[in-house]
């Protein structure tokens, strides 16, 4: 597959809430086509870095490129309508609405009512679940079921790029490898991802590239399959105790 | 696969249609002048708990001065009937663009803060607009009140009841379908979790104006309505006494149902008239309720009614 240059770039950021700065000089890139990893232990920022590059909480320094435009500063709904999708790790779903709206919601910012048939079929297709529950409202689904629509939902404005916070977040682990699965396809079939997750040890096998956030600081970065024998990662992430 | 645009057309279910169809024949049953009455003040204050509810049960906004938004409707229609010669059937058109016109400016200055915050700057455009009410007397009559032409010559209160059933109708007609349209997903989006109706592409300053807009402009017609109805007008009508009232009705019927607030006016309006003594404590009664409802059934009357339906229709639908 073709590399071309990156799709998002954050230079310098820094971030937080109100007068608590959470992260540092966090600086990473994501190129086209690629999937990457933000690693970390709970409370590292990685929730906060995703905010953030969505627009959903304002830098207070730092820099944020996508594509050719630079949307640090921008409201939440303008950065969506440039195609970046957040797909929330607390789920965040419109729970007394039914599926189906869910999913029109996330094609809210596409006028074109051809162009949202189409995703609406595409995310149909990647979860028949969902086409089966369209009329259920969102809040009567299971915890599974609620991983797939917020993907389903984030996947219907047909975004170029899609920032995940931990997809498997509480699932049993059959379901979390479906998960997986349905995002190692996505990335497949061309989308860029910037995922979060605490499952380390999955998350380096599917992802390219992997930055390691600690304490609101990127640690370390590298190609994943590297990161997975680096002694620090082994002892800290896929150490004995586990995550 | 719908995009579930369909259900834009059918606007109203069959049951409402149903009880829609058997209120406007009532009418033709009832003959007791006092009944007929009560039914018309039932549909007032239901209708204005609908508009109410559109920005409550939809965006999550309490705006506390809706009564307010009634009031300067009222007024707006009055004076341009008593001083531009305008007749009583289009003045509430009056009344309503001007309503509207206040609730943008307002929205624009308030829709920006919070919840708790946007209430509170509601309750104080509220506040505002009454002692504006109040004395302007030169205007208004401030407290010793404002005649207003009626709509018609009769005392007879049958045509006033389709009148106002006319415009119940209209209100609910044109809410059920707004809330239903795109824009409608946009507003229950805010409503529901504002920080995904962000991330979703819904900006929510806009549609949080256009919402508070439209609902002052159904405030403002059906005040428009009651003053040609009622006859006289005092700055009380915009008091908060009489939001809470809306809003009570709007809570327990249940909050972003629009039909349940109407419901609820047609139980309680008539049960507060029959029980006269109780009128005093209506406030005090309808806040009892109000907490009963928010601890035991946050849905209010059109919940329950969604839980009866399922309960009657789970036999059959068996997988
Ligand atoms: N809304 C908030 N207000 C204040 N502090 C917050 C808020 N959300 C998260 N934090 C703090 O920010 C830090 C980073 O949180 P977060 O980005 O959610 O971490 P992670 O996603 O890596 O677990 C934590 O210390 C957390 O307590
Ligand atoms: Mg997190």
């Amino acid at each position: 597959m073709l590399k071309a240059g990156p799709l998002l770039t954050v230079t310098q950021l820094e971030s937080g809430y109100n007068h608590l700065q959470i992260l540092w000089d966090v600086s990473l890139k994501v190129l086209k086509g690629e999937m990457v990893a933000l690693l970390g232990r709970n409370g590292a920022g990685k929730t906060t870095t995703l905010r953030t590059i969505a627009g959903l909480l304002k830098p207070k320094a730092g820099q944020i490129d996508f594509m050719d435009h630079r949307i640090d500063g921008l409201p939440a709904h303008e950065i969506s309508r440039m195609r970046i999708s957040f797909v929330p790790e607390n789920l965040h779903l419109f729970p007394a609405m039914s599926v189906m709206e869910n999913l029109l919601l996330g094609a809210y910012g596409i006028r074109d009512p051809g162009r949202t048939k189409g995703s609406l079929a595409f995310v149909c297709d990647t979860f028949p679940a969902l086409a089966r529950r369209r009329k259920q409202l969102a809040g009567s689904l299971s915890g599974g079921e609620r991983r797939m629509l917020a993907l389903g939902r984030g996947l219907m404005s047909q975004p170029e790029l899609l920032l995940v916070d931990e997809p498997s977040l509480g699932l049993a682990p059959k379901m979390a490898t479906t998960v997986f699965d349905t995002l190692s396809k996505l990335k497949l079939a061309g989308l860029t991802i910037l995922l979060v997750e605490q499952n380390v040890h999955t998350t380096l096998q599917i992802s390219d590239r992997s930055y390691v956030l600690e304490q609101g600081r990127i640690v370390m970065e590298g190609r994943s399959k590297e990161l997975m024998k680096d002694d620090h990662v082994c002892k800290t992430y896929l150490g004995s105790g586990d995550d | 696969m719908s995009t579930g645009g369909s259900h834009r057309w059918v606007v109203l279910s069959p049951l409402s249609l149903f009880l829609l169809a058997v209120l406007s024949v009532l009418p033709l049953w009832v003959q007791d002048e006092y009944l007929l009455q009560l039914l018309i003040s039932s549909l007032l204050l239901g209708s204005q708990a609908m508009a109410f509810d559109f920005t409550a049960g939809f965006i999550n906004v309490i705006n506390f001065g809706f009564s307010a938004f009634v009031g300067a409707g009222a007024y707006t229609s009055a004076l341009l009937v008593l001083h531009w010669g305008i007749s009583p059937w289009l003045g509430p058109l009056g009344g309503a663009v001007a309503s509207a016109a206040l609730g943008f400016f307002s929205g624009v200055l308030t829709l920006r803060l919070q919840g708790i915050y946007a209430a509170v700057m509601t309750w104080f455009v509220g506040l505002t607009l009454l002692s504006l009410t109040a004395s302007l007397s030169g205007l208004t009559r401030g407290y010793r009140g404002l005649n207003v032409p009626l709509f018609l010559e009769t005392a007879a209160r049958r045509p006033y009841f389709y009148i106002i059933f006319g415009v119940t109708f209209l209100t609910f007609v044109s809410l059920r379908w707004t809330g239903s349209s795109r824009v409608g997903l946009a507003f229950r989006a805010i409503g529901q979790n504002l920080e995904s109706a962000r991330a979703s592409g819904v900006n929510p300053t806009k549609y949080r104006v256009i919402n508070f807009t439209l609902s002052c402009a159904f405030a403002g017609l059906l005040g428009g309505f009651y003053a040609h109805f009622l006859g006289i007008l005092t700055p009380d009508v915009m008091h908060s006494r009489q939001t809470v009232e809306v809003l009570a009705l709007a809570y327990i019927g249940g909050r972003g149902s629009l039909w349940g607030g109407l419901v609820a006016a047609f139980i309680f309006v008539p049960l507060f008239e029959y029980l006269k003594p109780l009128m005093e404590l209506r406030l005090v009664i309808y806040g009892v309720l109000l907490i009963l409802v928010m601890i035991w059934c946050p849905g209010g009357l059109a919940a329950i009614y969604t839980q009866l339906k399922q309960q009657v229709r789970w036999p059959f639908m068996q997988r």
